[in-house]
């Protein structure tokens, strides 16, 4: 019964993903560059890299 | 080979779904040149080409501290005069909702309250600034009360208590979750009397906390319409205070916003409760309220409570899983560098989330403004419902044919990519302001894009699955 529920509404799910598909292709494609900067390793790191407190306070 | 095949399969599949409406119900069938869910990709990547425009274009903070002109004053007088249209106006609305007759369309009451207060408003404080804020009617009652007794001398002496830090912007959070489950659950939403008697409570409410904190004070923190159409006016190139008005950039006044206690809460309550509207008009939230219906049915509670329960779990678990969803952002932002929490990021970035609650309020409710805000007219000559006829109008019909279900589909569109592409323009400046490095800045703004791709294609999946019903 609940089988057939599902397959009666495929057609509302299949609508849902396509919506769900370009954040799913955006997501891969950042975790991907995550992973390619992850591989090239650090750079050199700064010396003042904190946030300055005046953006940090708004 | 397989996988054009597929895709061309996936494309041909979509392409023969049934076409749907126009959310709210109000407008008639839709003729678009393609598919609904084609235009979330193509929002997707206007965004993905904004993000590299803004990080090859925008090199240095522009936003942060932005200059404000100032163009004109604003006599006392007009203060005072808007102060009293405020208050005639809430008493008029209130009388209206206790003497008028009790049918929600021919009431002026409720229309008022739905269409013009809490859609309307926002819409103006976004062209013209904070305007609520001169006709607030609580504050002006405040500010009243507070000058006589300055001049009578009743007050001398007593300050008010110093406004606790931990408390922030919650009372708003509070105030915008109680009046939206009202507006979306509450069985009796259109009750005219019982919202006349809940308008009666907020002001009390906002008097109290007026007298104990100070009228500025609490109407900036704890007045929840006044919190929710300042936020909005923020983005706005107006801005009036110290009775004079100000031009500023567009979207120069929301990284000014500070991310006291409750103001991510405050964001995400705004973004998810307009997201409940759009949702729990579609098939999804309509097959699984009858199961939830069921459980707190078997609780003991009858069949208009358990409704009534079901879409007040609906509408939490939707500002959480907004809440979750800017969360998720912020937590990727984090693994960039390292050096900022996730708690300073999660304030920080809180700002961008204002134009994408405007471009949900736009996208989600253009339609009942452009059709219902119309009433207004018969409304306005015959505001009791009694018969009568003022002003001549109260035979007005609506027009629905001025705009079409077409071109409200584009106007929420256009609504949805523009607040999006703003609140990256806004997260961008904030990362170049934060982040000493562009590359750190830009490699940060790969999370709030995915957030904002998702904000978009959220958007216009609600709007589309209202449309379904």
């Amino acid at each position: 019964m609940s089988a057939a529920l599902i397959l009666a509404h495929a057609g509302h799910w299949f609508a849902g993903l396509l919506y769900l598909a370009p954040v799913l292709i955006v997501v891969g494609a950042l975790l991907y560059q995550s992973w390619k900067d992850k591989k090239l390793g650090p750079e050199d790191e700064d010396e003042d890299g904190d946030a300055p407190d005046d953006v940090l306070a708004h | 080979m397989r996988l054009r095949r597929a895709v061309l399969a996936a494309g041909a599949l979509a392409l023969a779904l049934p076409a749907t409406a126009s959310a709210h119900g109000l407008v008639g069938k839709q003729d678009l040149p393609i598919p609904r869910w084609l235009f979330a990709w193509a929002a997707a990547v206007v965004l993905v080409a904004s993000f590299v425009g803004l990080a090859v274009l925008w090199a240095t903070p522009r936003l942060q501290a932005v200059v404000e002109r100032r163009r004109a004053a604003v006599p006392r007088v007009l203060e005072v005069l808007f102060g009293v249209l405020g208050i005639a106006l809430f008493a008029f609305c209130v009388y209206a909702g206790f003497a008028g007759t009790q049918a929600a369309t021919a009431n002026i009451l409720p229309t008022v309250i739905y269409v013009y207060f809490w859609v309307a408003v926002p819409f103006v404080s976004v062209l013209f600034g904070d305007v609520f804020r001169a006709v607030n009617p609580w504050l002006a009652v405040g500010k009243g009360v507070g000058w006589i007794m300055k001049r009578t001398g009743a007050v001398e002496g007593v300050e008010p208590l110093p406004y606790p830090s931990w408390l922030g912007r919650w009372p708003a959070v509070a105030g915008v979750l109680v009046f939206a489950w009202v507006e979306l659950v509450y069985a009796n939403k259109d009750d005219p009397s019982q919202l006349a008697i809940m308008a009666l409570a907020y002001a009390a409410v906002q008097l109290v906390g007026m007298s104990l904190y100070g009228t500025d004070t609490w109407s900036r923190r704890g007045d929840a319409f006044s919190v929710y159409f300042g936020m909005f006016a923020r983005i706005s190139p107006l801005r009036w205070r110290e009775r004079a008005l100000f031009t500023r950039p567009v979207l120069g006044g929301a990284p000014g916003l500070t991310p006291v206690a409750g103001t991510v809460a405050l964001l995400c309550t705004m973004i998810g409760t307009t997201s409940f509207d759009g949702f729990s008009q579609g098939t999804t939230w309509n097959s699984i309220v009858p199961h939830l219906q069921d459980f707190f049915g078997s609780l003991g509670l009858n069949a208009e409570h358990a409704l009534e329960w079901a879409g007040t779990v609906g509408i939490v678990v939707m500002c959480c899983l907004i809440g979750l969803l800017y969360r998720l952002g912020v937590m990727g932002m984090h693994t960039v560098g390292r050096k900022l929490s996730t708690r300073d990021l999660s304030g920080a970035f809180i700002h961008t989330l204002i134009p994408i609650a405007f471009a949900y309020v736009l996208a989600h409710y253009f339609s009942l403004v452009a059709y219902q805000g119309q009433a207004i007219a018969a409304l306005a000559s015959d505001p009791l419902g009694d018969g009568s006829n003022l002003l001549g109008t109260a035979n007005d019909a609506i027009n629905y044919t001025w705009i079409s279900a077409t071109g409200i589909w584009y106007v929420q569109v256009g609504a949805l990519v523009i607040g999006h592409v703003a609140g990256l323009a806004l997260a961008h400046d904030r990362a170049l302001a934060l982040f000493t490095k562009a590359r750190d800045a830009t490699r940060s703004q790969y999370w709030m894009l995915a957030v904002m791709v998702a904000f978009t294609s959220l958007g216009l999946w609600l709007l589309s699955a209202a449309a379904q019903q």
